[in-house]
């Protein structure tokens, strides 16, 4: 099982170790990174995953101690709400999770990296334009010249 | 701004995208919900351990309905 309880293969390597054994991994900062849902990432690197207004679900779970002691943290969600309403923000309006510590944010539109005012667009889905990206992302969008179209390698 | 009706980009290209960035030797630990996907994706020639917080350590991709073994 994974997180999610999702089921999952194991390798000839795979460990089975208790869970405080596993948080133990992650609190001494042996993980080179965490890759991470958010429902709202802001252009300092803030973000927030666990509390949304007028939804159920479970507290925090072991988001927070991920998001501080990873050497990295990914995070990967859509671009926007359902009614097109920007999750890319200047500064995050739900609750945090932690302060300043996303590398990198892979959305349904792009590929980012939060830069601290703004957000660096690294690789943009095909056929999108960046003034489309931008009208639907809370905070500047930059590019170093024409983004790379998304493409995997 | 007709944005509606373009497609945007699958959850599986995305997983496959934040994948390719691992490196060799890197120790993961994906999320609870889409970043799950990325362990289908891991690039092959690249060695990474997967953690979850529940204590697995160095699992593979998702099982299919056939592979998995149910509790007995």
């Amino acid at each position: 099982m994974n997180a999610g309880v999702q089921p999952v293969l194991m390798h000839e390597y795979t460990s089975i170790v208790h869970h405080a054994d596993a948080f133990g991994i992650i609190r001494k900062g042996l993980l080179d990174v965490a890759v991470l849902g958010a429902y709202e990432v802001a252009a300092n690197g803030d973000f927030a995953n666990w509390k949304m207004a007028g939804r159920h679900g479970g507290g925090i779970g072991g988001a927070m101690d991920l998001a501080v002691c990873a050497k990295r943290i990914f995070i990967m969600m859509e671009h926007t709400l359902r009614d097109n309403r920007p999750r890319l923000l200047a500064r995050c309006t739900l609750p945090l999770t932690a302060t300043c510590v996303v590398k990198l944010i892979m959305t349904d539109l792009g590929l980012f990296e939060p830069l601290g005012d703004s957000f660096k667009l690294l690789e943009i889905a095909p056929d999108w334009t960046v003034a489309e990206v931008q009208a639907l992302t809370g905070a500047p969008v930059v590019t170093d010249g024409e983004p790379r179209v998304f493409g995997l390698h | 701004m007709t944005t509606d009706a373009k497609p945007r980009l699958t959850r599986d290209l995305m997983a496959h995208r934040i994948a390719d960035e691992f490196e060799d030797g890197w120790i993961a630990n994906l999320g609870v919900g889409m970043p799950t996907l990325c362990s289908d994706f891991v690039p092959a020639e690249k060695f990474v351990v997967l953690h979850s917080e529940n204590g697995v350590i160095g699992y593979g991709r998702g099982a299919t309905v056939e592979e998995a073994t149910p509790y007995s």
